[in-house]
């Protein structure tokens, strides 16, 4: 991989409890998260106007909820944060009834324009096509916003371990099918 | 770089890259985000904002996150009170205010009195734990004593012609459910997603949900709860009954819960019955200063509260409001009215380029007939613009390399000057590249953005070097040209914008508005952490001074001398004024029989008798001077005054930390005590704001009188990384003393202000 997110060091459990009443800190963790999220979101709604629509809508329900104490201490932010992100998601598509709640059309409808861009994007549009939506969720969890597998575990409610193993599987079965068809 | 395991084709490799990663958001769009969500974290910050206390936590140090008081997040439990309150009022007018709605307009049918529905927990073992914490009530009709219930109560519905309006309340969750106890099973996000609040009418049609004004949760020592506020589609006009459905409610994990709640709801015709009240639209502007003028735009007068909205205009393209300084409203006699945030707190509409809305702010019923001026002292304003320029360190840069610069960069008419560049460590990230400007003096931050794909800035004064600092994290030390933004200067205009306003005659003594007293708990002691006898000891004496402490009903004063250590690299951003490092706080309590306090009264004022601030909370209403800050404190608990600065909970929070105790005998000015000392180790160390270098361990120590059980004095300091150790905190104490009379300058003080 030779495009992933450069993340920054920093202190996040003191960051999360100093931003609940520093707007300083929180704005720390708005810079170090918002790239990710807008990502994530961009790839779920293929429109920038959406994706930063509900980018904004997240930043500030989380920023409410720290605030507030909604989210509770020794939690994982990055988990809470994009488990907002999904819930949010789920509000969108049922406000826009032309997008399914249960499944994205497939092959993803952000990939159309880029499989304009070679053979390689071809491609692997066609084998994200022949994955199930759960699937192409745990790419964008990993690939969209880089999360580890220790957050895609916790808003996936399954194991680290499991989330590794699952995320193996399928960069096997791309693995094995773009040999296939460059064979 | 994430690593895997499954070796990828390069081509496969990077059209993942390609495809998953390839866009940033753009700078503009992150930049005003950015800014809306301080904007609204200050706002939110101010309603909440209590007393400052008389403890050494008056400063954004990192103490703050290791303050481990067992009080949980207060909610402002007296809110719901005026919800009920204004229900009555609210039935019988067409547009105004309503608690827990906010401004209202058209409005076609309200809730007449509050819908309550009860379920059972279904035990399982996703929520044994929250059934056996769950609290019996002994007030409920149904289920009384009984565990496990939860309670949905729809506190107020309003049916507009644009929109359908729909506040309620989930009760009956156990104390701290926001705790950390159950931050394991509520942190852990779910597999299946819930599906937003549904309004269905009789004829099985479903409204549109519009939005989820926002949900939020706090909780005192017997329950928490939860207040919602979602936004549907109007109503087709005559309908009136609909029935709300909530699948899943709201944080709830899958199974937790009663889930698929089916409430019904019925709503009341409003007719224009004359009370006086509704919605006045006075227009008023204030003089304009700096290009900008504050404006009186709506005003409720209510039997339970004045609600107002006001907004701003400024001139100039490119600028939005940042944030503000409190507005007050002051009677002729230059008594407060206590201001606190209405519920679209935090919610700042840029409506145009040149206008703001700002959140409606509520106060009690306006009592006189003459007129009240609001004021506003300040307004921290953003310009934008996105100036480029770049930074060029060569091939070879190093933390801790400085070069001196002489570039001049204008922004929307604001002459910035770059006097120098530096690459350091910081709390903000490994590498920070940081620059002083000279600036014009209003200016308060200059933010920067880089293109970088995570990265966080910060900007404001640097007192001890006498300039302004910009500072910006990059991934790692440059080796190119580093391409920099600048995405805001923020520059403060002084006021006072000030309106008049001349409220109107009002009549209320036919409508029903008595406020009940809120529902306060008494605060119980802490209990001292497990296998620490050493606390157990602690609290058997300080139990006893306890017990010589001066007892209500009346007046308490105590008097104490806090020392703190000087800061070091915290930017000022000229909000918050500067505090002299040595004051001498004296609080008077007024207690009631029980001992239970009832008004708290904090002044604060420099070693030589200069006043600096105080504090004002009678358990419900909070003010502050000099902001002339206030707001609904919603306090639930009945506390006793602590004259030790609740050493007991503070070292309780030591050892919860996992920090360790001691104990040793000591002298403290020819006076023997025993020394307890707590320490909490940072492995590995970390960086805290305003502190030296990276903190190995934290000391709290406090000295206390074997004699007459008193504590003497408390000290907190760091130990470095680097084996140094900072500067110290301290606070010695008087001890506490019955007054009979209060001083003329606690008298006018309370004076001042208008506060129920």
């Amino acid at each position: 991989m030779t495009d992933e997110i450069d993340w920054v060091e920093i202190n996040e459990p003191a960051l999360v409890e100093g931003a609940r009443h520093d707007p300083d800190a929180f704005a720390v963790l708005y810079r170090h998260y918002l790239t990710p999220l807008y990502r994530y979101l961009l790839s779920r709604l293929n429109n920038v106007h959406d994706a930063e629509d509900l980018t904004e809508q997240v930043f500030i329900e989380a920023m409410g909820g720290l605030v507030n104490f909604q989210y509770k201490k020794g939690g994982c932010f990055a988990a809470w944060l994009f488990t907002i992100a999904r819930r949010r998601l789920v509000d969108f598509y049922r406000r826009h009834k032309d997008s399914p709640l249960d499944d994205l059309p497939s092959p993803e409808p952000s990939l159309l324009p880029v499989i304009e861009k070679g053979e390689d994007m071809q491609q692997l549009g066609r084998l994200l096509a022949r994955l199930d939506e759960k699937d192409r969720e745990l790419l964008r969890l990993r690939f969209s916003a880089g999360l580890s597998f220790a957050e895609i575990g916790l808003i996936d409610a399954r194991s680290e371990a499991a989330a590794k193993m699952a995320l193996y599987r399928i960069l096997d079965f791309l693995r094995a099918h773009w040999e296939d068809e460059n064979d | 770089m994430i690593e895997m395991n499954p070796v990828l084709p390069p081509e496969l490799n990077q059209a993942l890259n390609s495809y998953y990663a390839a866009q940033n958001p753009d700078p503009a769009f992150s930049a005003h985000l950015g800014q809306q969500l301080r904007q609204r974290q200050t706002d939110l910050l101010l309603l909440k904002k209590k007393p400052e206390t008389k403890r050494l936590d008056t400063r954004r140090t990192f103490m703050h996150t290791l303050r481990t008081r067992p009080l949980l997040a207060v909610a402002a439990a007296i809110l719901a009170l005026l919800v009920l309150t204004g229900i009555v009022y609210a039935v019988a007018q067409l547009a105004g205010f309503i608690p827990g709605i906010g401004f209202v307009k058209d409005v076609r049918s309200v809730l007449q009195t509050p819908v309550a529905i009860e379920r059972q927990v279904t035990p399982t073992a996703a929520n044994e734990s929250i059934i056996a914490a769950a609290p019996t009530d002994s007030t409920s009709a149904v289920n009384s004593q009984k565990r496990g219930v939860i309670t949905v109560t729809i506190e107020q519905a309003v049916s507009e012609t644009d929109r359908l309006v729909i506040a309620y309340k989930i009760s009956r969750l156990p104390a701290n459910y926001f705790g950390p106890e159950y931050a394991q099973e509520l942190s852990t996000g779910s597999q299946e997603e819930p599906v937003p609040d549904q309004v269905r009418l009789p004829d099985n049609t479903v409204l549109q949900y519009v939005s989820g004004g926002g949900c939020g949760g706090a909780g005192d020592l017997v329950t928490s709860w939860i207040t919602c506020r979602s936004i549907f589609a109007p109503l087709p006009k005559g309908v009136n009954e609909f029935t709300l459905e909530i699948q899943r409610l709201q944080y709830a994990q899958p199974g937790e819960l009663p889930e698929n709640w089916r409430i019904p709801i019925h709503l009341t015709q409003v007719t224009d019955s004359g009370v006086s009240g509704g919605l006045q639209e006075p227009d008023l502007n204030s003089q304009t200063i700096g290009g900008i003028t504050l404006q009186l735009l709506k005003v409720s007068q209510g039997p339970a509260q004045t609600a107002f909205q006001l907004g701003m205009k400024w001139e100039g393209q490119n600028r939005i409001v940042h944030h503000t300084a409190p507005i007050t409203l002051q009677d002729e006699q230059g008594r407060y009215y206590i201001l606190s945030g209405g519920p679209d707190n935090g919610n700042y509409a840029n409506n145009t380029p040149n206008y703001s809305t700002l959140p409606s702010l509520v106060t009690t019923p306006v009592v006189t007939g003459g007129p009240l001026t609001f004021s506003l002292n300040w307004i921290v304003m953003s310009a934008g613009g996105q100036a480029k320029f770049t930074f060029d360190p060569g091939k070879n840069a190093k933390l801790g390399q400085e070069w001196p610069m002489d570039e001049n960069i204008t922004v929307d008419g604001f002459e910035l000057h770059f006097i120098k560049a530096r690459l350091k460590e910081s709390t903000l990230g490994p590498v920070t590249l940081e620059f002083d400007l000279e600036a014009p003096q209003n200016i308060t931050e200059v933010q920067l953005f880089t293109n970088s794909k995570s990265f966080a800035s910060e900007s404001g004064y640097d007192h001890e070097r006498g300039v302004l600092v910009s500072g910006v994290t990059l991934p790692s030390l440059p080796v190119q040209p580093v391409e920099l933004t600048i995405s805001d200067v923020l520059y403060k205009v002084t006021g006072p914008w000030q309106i008049t306003w001349q409220p109107q005659q009002t009549d209320f003594s036919a409508v029903p508005t008595a406020t009940p007293a809120p529902f306060r708990t008494a605060d119980p002691a802490p209990t001292p952490m497990p296998d620490q006898p050493l606390l157990a000891d602690l609290q058997v004496l300080l139990k006893q001074a306890d017990a010589k402490d001066p007892s209500g009903p009346g007046w308490v004063h105590q008097a104490e001398e806090i020392t703190q250590a000087p800061l070091t690299g915290i930017l000022d951003n000229g909000d918050d004024q500067e505090q002299p490092l040595q004051m001498r706080v004296d609080t008077w309590y007024r207690l009631d029989e029980n001992g239970y306090i009832q008004t708290s009264v904090y002044i604060r004022k420099t070693l030589d008798g200069k006043f600096i601030s105080a504090d004002v909370n009678n358990g419900v209403y909070y003010f502050s001077l000099p902001e002339g800050r206030g707001s609904v404190d919603g306090e639930v608990y009945l506390e006793k005054p602590s004259y030790n600065s609740d050493l007991l909970t503070t070292l309780n929070g030591y050892i919860s930390e996992g920090g360790t105790i001691r104990r040793e005998s000591s002298v403290l000015n020819g006076v023997p005590c025993q020394l307890y000392e707590a320490n909490l180790p940072y492995d590995p160390p970390q960086e805290f704001a305003g502190q030296a270098a990276p903190v190995q361990a934290t000391v709290y120590t406090a000295c206390v009188d074997p004699v007459n059980e008193e504590v003497l004095q408390i000290q907190s300091w760091m130990k470095y990384a680097n084996g140094k150790l900072s500067g110290k905190d301290m606070t010695k104490f008087s001890p506490p003393e019955k007054v009979g009379v209060l001083p003329d300058e606690v008298q006018q003080l309370l004076n001042k202000i208008i506060m129920p």
